[in-house]
């Protein structure tokens, strides 16, 4: 187990009371493998996933433990926790083209990523790396890509290179939130076998944070269901789609089906 | 292509945006015909065109060349554009920036009503009421603005709009692909369920094959601003010919692992630099073909 989830409750503030985003919630990730989390809008995925990083708002309350390296990461202090971001956990999120510092250059931004995570102090160091994390997500044209700005690449083109920039540290887990969402089929499709290249080749362990039950029959190894904070069913992906025990994987089962047949 | 049950015939339409200079061919000679009272898809990926010629049909953009023939009258002409307004609406694929966040729903739905009707405010508050009750919507959500919804419930909003005048034709531009599973079954049933009540003619357009083929009675695959090919529903989907809705299949399937990025061809097929099968003849234009009846591709494999 190379992640492990307790008990895990988060409460955000709203005006007057706290409202629960997640309430004890435990899981575990087997390193290697692609868990991906599945639920509607309001579930909670996004919020266990900035969790993981302890990325939340501090007007949050939260409660449980996630350990990751024999570590509570609640309890990890400030430093630790830089060496974690990015270096071991990674993180790639929903929408591609706010990512990235509009005013600022790819390059300039990977390299400075590489400066404060890794430490290269070398130019041809840091290119090397470079070119090689963009080779492996198959970005064509590295070079006229690493010159532009933000706005001046297609969806598909920044994502392809946000995963450049997450592999480029070597984490050891990759959390993708949504990574697909917001561009369409023939990429969604292709990301989808980068992920699956990933982990077959690095070992990378991946959590996959998706609505789309179509992306988790063929990419998950395991599957955790989220309804209104709450894990309401974990199980292997055949299994899931086999015999479904909850009441509300199995709604979330039929309209999937309903919608696309 | 001259069958009297023809709602909307789309004709050699060409819409070229200037960007420094140089012209980008969003839709580069389309021929589409709609049937009255069916559901017409259209299909491609990003930047194929779709939007554009959604939003030409509705007079948004200014058509470089060709026609558009809405019950037998050229609407590109300002003389008739007035009455296809009215006939002709969208329901937009963003559902926060398709209502005005400081309105009502109430003024929302009571402006588009009031363009084309007299209607006095009691009038109207009966109108929407039932407007609403026809999307599956709880009366008391009038008072609230935009920001207090959820975006099914925006969307749910937008159809009520849209179907307010009682149109004859209404493009839904990717009206699920922003909301999340269970929401957009729910709105698919809803679309489907007043299609069939009111007997509109619905213009879809999405780029997942596998939703289209829910809904749709007619298709039309498009790339790079042209029609690649188009038919039946399950002459398309189940045995797709050209080489892109054979990608687009295995794309929405999941089973598309790596697709050359495109050079940019001037002359010839547009699928060109990136179809596996191109022949020799593929730098010329091509024509039209019926491989089965009823069935129309644009590619050179076919004879």
């Amino acid at each position: 187990m190379i992640l492990e989830v307790k008990d895990l409750s988060v409460a955000y503030k709203s005006k007057t009371k706290y409202v629960d985003a997640l309430k004890n919630v435990s899981l575990g990730v087997e390193a290697g493998e692609i868990l991906g989390i599945v639920g509607e809008s309001g579930s909670g995925k996004s919020t266990l996933a900035l969790s993981i990083l302890n990325l939340l708002p501090f007007s949050s309350k939260n409660q449980g433990e996630i350990i990751f390296n024999s570590k509570n990461i609640f309890k990890a202090k400030e430093k630790e926790l830089e060496a974690l971001r990015g270096n071991q956990i990674g993180l790639i999120f929903q929408e591609p083209a706010s990512t990235f510092n509009p005013v600022l250059s790819i390059k300039y931004q990977f390299n400075e990523i590489l400066k404060s995570k890794l430490k290269i102090k070398s130019k041809k160091n840091r290119e090397k790396i470079i070119f090689d994390s963009l080779e492996q997500t198959r970005v064509r044209d590295p070079k006229r890509i690493l010159k532009s700005y933000p706005h001046q690449l297609s969806g598909g083109q920044l994502q392809r290179v946000s995963i450049a920039l997450a592999i480029a540290l070597k984490p050891t887990v990759l959390i993708a939130d949504e990574p697909t969402s917001s561009l369409d089929v023939t990429i969604e499709s292709q990301i989808i076998h980068l992920f699956k290249e990933l982990r077959d080749k690095y070992k990378l362990t991946i959590i996959f944070i998706t609505h789309n039950l179509d992306l988790v029959k063929v990419l998950c190894n395991r599957v955790v269901v989220l309804y209104q904070g709450q894990v309401r069913e974990m199980k292997t992906r055949e299994e899931l789609f086999k015999n479904p025990e909850d009441s509300y994987t199995r709604s979330l089962l039929d309209s999937f089906s309903e919608l696309e047949g | 292509m001259k069958d009297k049950d023809n709602l909307l015939e789309v004709k050699d339409l060409k819409v070229h945006f200037l960007q420094k200079g140089k012209a980008t061919k969003a839709l580069d000679g389309v021929d589409i015909f709609l049937k009255k009272g069916l559901v017409t898809s259209l299909a491609g990926e990003s930047g194929c065109g779709k939007t554009t010629l959604a939003k030409t049909i509705l007079g948004f953009y200014k058509p470089d060349q060709g026609k558009i023939i809405f019950n037998g009258k050229d609407i590109t002409l300002p003389k008739n554009q007035k009455q296809a307004r009215r006939d002709i609406q969208i329901v937009f694929q963003n559902p926060f920036a398709s209502l005005d966040p400081r309105y009502t729903i109430f003024y929302s739905l009571y402006e588009a009503l009031t363009v084309f009707k007299k209607v006095n405010k009691v009038q109207g508050r009966e109108i929407i009421k039932r407007a609403l009750a026809e999307v599956e919507l709880e009366e008391d959500i009038v008072e609230r603005i935009p920001q207090q919804l959820s975006g099914g419930q925006i969307q749910r909003v937008c159809i009520a709009r849209s179907l307010i005048n009682r149109p004859s034709l209404v493009i839904l531009d990717e009206p699920t692909s922003s909301l999340d599973v269970t929401t957009a079954s729910k709105i698919m049933k809803l679309l489907i369920k007043l299609q069939k009540e009111l007997e509109i003619s619905f213009l879809f357009i999405s780029h997942n094959l596998k939703l289209l083929k829910k809904i749709s009675d007619y298709c039309f695959i498009m790339y790079r601003g042209k029609v690649m090919e188009y038919g039946p529903r399950d002459l398309i989907y189940d045995n797709p010919l050209h080489p892109y809705t054979k990608l687009l299949k295995l794309a929405s399937q999941q089973k598309l692992k790596y697709l050359k990025e495109e050079d940019i061809n001037l002359s010839g097929c547009p699928f060109l630099s990136r179809c596996s099968f191109k022949k020799l003849e593929c730098s010329q234009e091509c024509v039209k073909k019926e491989v089965e009846p009823g069935h129309f591709i644009y590619c050179h494999l076919f004879k």
